[in-house]
């Protein structure tokens, strides 16, 4: 297992409002990863710094031991929170666009995904609903053969049936090698595919340590535990 | 890669542009075929009409090109597509270059298309003689003090920089309003604002000086002045806007890269 990414005193400030303050955090390759914490923790700020669509305040941040740019962002699969494809697009025309700029992705993977979900790739985004462009953008990220998968809330927007589906596509989709990052609020939906989770709290790593350990040590669901720790 | 994101600009833009461009062609076609029936030629309502939809087609391609084209650079770099342009494994040169390039040739684009539709309306209804060429050679190498074919290369050349350094200007304008957290567009706006208004009073220095110069090596007005007299002028007005869009464009471009580069921060 190898280190996938790298944060070193990483910090961003907005004006006068810290988002993140002085984060070191190592996540190696091969876990699924859950990022939790309250609204306005922090979370979000840390995974658009991953994607580069953020500068650092202060400190670096390194993905396979590459700094921020193209070379990095060949190897991460980001899902942002919210839709962010052209509307006016075929689901076959992001297809092309994705195979054409991501040399991981895996064409035939995401029709047979589109297939067994009975979604149409000659539709246009705008006839879909929230929830099937929830999933068109989730096949889109899962059909890559990434190190790193960054998912924002995955499941916040889906009907529970919804969520069993994605949760299944995102864990028979991704190698043993690569790691996935999840950020969500519904923890106890996908406790059970963590390995390691990542409390954060006012822009601070607040715990970092395996689910194992907190069910041994602690005696708790990861779900009580985050209750407990970011109980208002 | 590069080629990959000029192939999805072009076609992404194509698909309104070609048929915004067609339209004034076709409207020049009907003129042509209007001005070309002489029963027709007696009907000036009808053709004052067709002069002021002409026009109105005219000012509507380029109010829509460089709408769209605004509005497509503010939600593709900085609003929720963003997400997509710079998370692609390209550098921010790759992408703002693409960019620039595309729109600037969909600009020029739209000042060819103006020129062909006035050709196709001309075609039947002006004959221009090859003596009144030959004049109108000679009148401007006279007026302009160079060749016939220097003067409009450099004319050319004149109005493809001034749509580079228009289209980065309006670019650098909607990169500093995404520097503020809130009221983006109305900030990008004012950016606009001042960007033109440094424009205007930079343009009006260069041709104080540029008046004051060729004053002084005129030594005074006379009554004698002939168009001759004036060569150096035009010369030197060409040369100095020519380098002023240059300069322009490569102020604009550096703050576009500087925003997108290290200051980036999508919402």
């Amino acid at each position: 297992m190898s280190i996938i990414l790298e944060c070193k005193n990483l910090s961003k400030t907005y004006g006068s409002h810290t988002a993140l303050n002085h984060i070191n955090l190592s996540l190696e390759s091969g876990h699924i990863i859950g990022l939790l914490g309250p609204n306005g923790s922090g979370k979000t700020t840390l995974i658009k710094l991953i994607n580069g669509l953020l500068t650092p305040s202060e400190g670096t941040l390194s993905v396979n031991q590459a700094p921020i740019g193209p070379k990095s962002k060949s190897w991460v699969s980001y899902l942002p929170d919210h839709s962010y494809l052209e509307s006016n697009l075929r689901v076959n025309e992001i297809i092309r666009y994705f195979k054409d700029f991501c040399l991981d992705f895996e064409e035939e993977r995401a029709y047979d995904m589109l297939k067994k979900l009975q979604i149409n790739p000659n539709d246009k985004l705008k006839s879909m609903s929230k929830g099937t462009k929830e999933k068109v953008q989730l096949i889109l990220i899962m059909s890559r053969r990434a190190k790193l998968y960054v998912l924002d809330e995955p499941i916040a927007g889906v009907d529970p049936a919804a969520r069993d589906y994605i949760l299944e596509t995102i864990l028979s989709n991704y190698d043993e090698d690569a790691a996935i990052l999840i950020s969500t609020h519904l923890i106890s939906d996908i406790e059970n595919i963590l390995d390691q989770v990542i409390f954060i709290k006012d822009g601070q790593i607040a715990l970092n340590t395996s689910v194992d350990n907190i069910r041994e040590k602690e005696g708790k669901s990861v779900d009580a535990l985050f209750r407990e720790v970011f109980k208002c | 890669m590069l080629a990959k994101l000029f192939k999805h600009e072009f076609r992404e833009t194509a698909k309104l542009l070609v048929p915004l461009n067609c339209s004034l062609i076709a409207v020049a076609f009907i003129g042509n075929v209007m001005l070309a029936f002489d029963a027709l030629n007696s009907l000036t309502t009808l053709k004052s009409f067709f002069i002021a939809f002409y026009s109105l087609t005219i000012f509507a391609l380029f109010i829509l090109t460089s709408v769209y084209l605004t509005v497509r650079f503010y939600k593709t770099m900085y609003a929720s597509q963003g997400y997509l342009t710079h998370t692609l494994p390209v550098s921010t040169a790759s992408i703002l270059n693409t960019k620039i390039i595309a729109a600037s040739f969909w600009l020029v684009f739209a000042v060819i298309a103006t020129m062909f539709s006035l050709y196709i309306l001309g075609y039947t209804s002006i004959n221009i003689g090859t003596s009144s060429l030959a004049r109108l050679k000679t009148e401007i190498e006279a007026v302009s003090g160079m060749s016939f074919w220097l003067f409009w290369l450099l004319l050319a050349a004149m109005a493809v920089l001034m749509c580079v350094s228009n289209v980065l200007m309006v670019y650098a304008s909607v990169s500093v309003g995404q520097l503020f957290r809130t009221h983006r567009i109305p900030a990008a706006i004012g950016a606009y604002v001042v960007f033109y208004m440094v424009q205007q009073v930079l343009s009006v220095l260069v041709l104080m000086v540029l008046g004051i110069s060729q004053f002084n090596a005129l030594g005074q007005i006379t009554a004698e002045m002939t168009a001759v007299s004036f060569s150096g002028f035009y010369k030197w007005l060409i040369g100095l806007v020519i380098l002023q869009a240059a300069a322009l464009s490569i102020i604009y471009y550096i703050i576009c890269f500087y925003i997108t580069r290290k200051k980036l921060n999508l919402e």
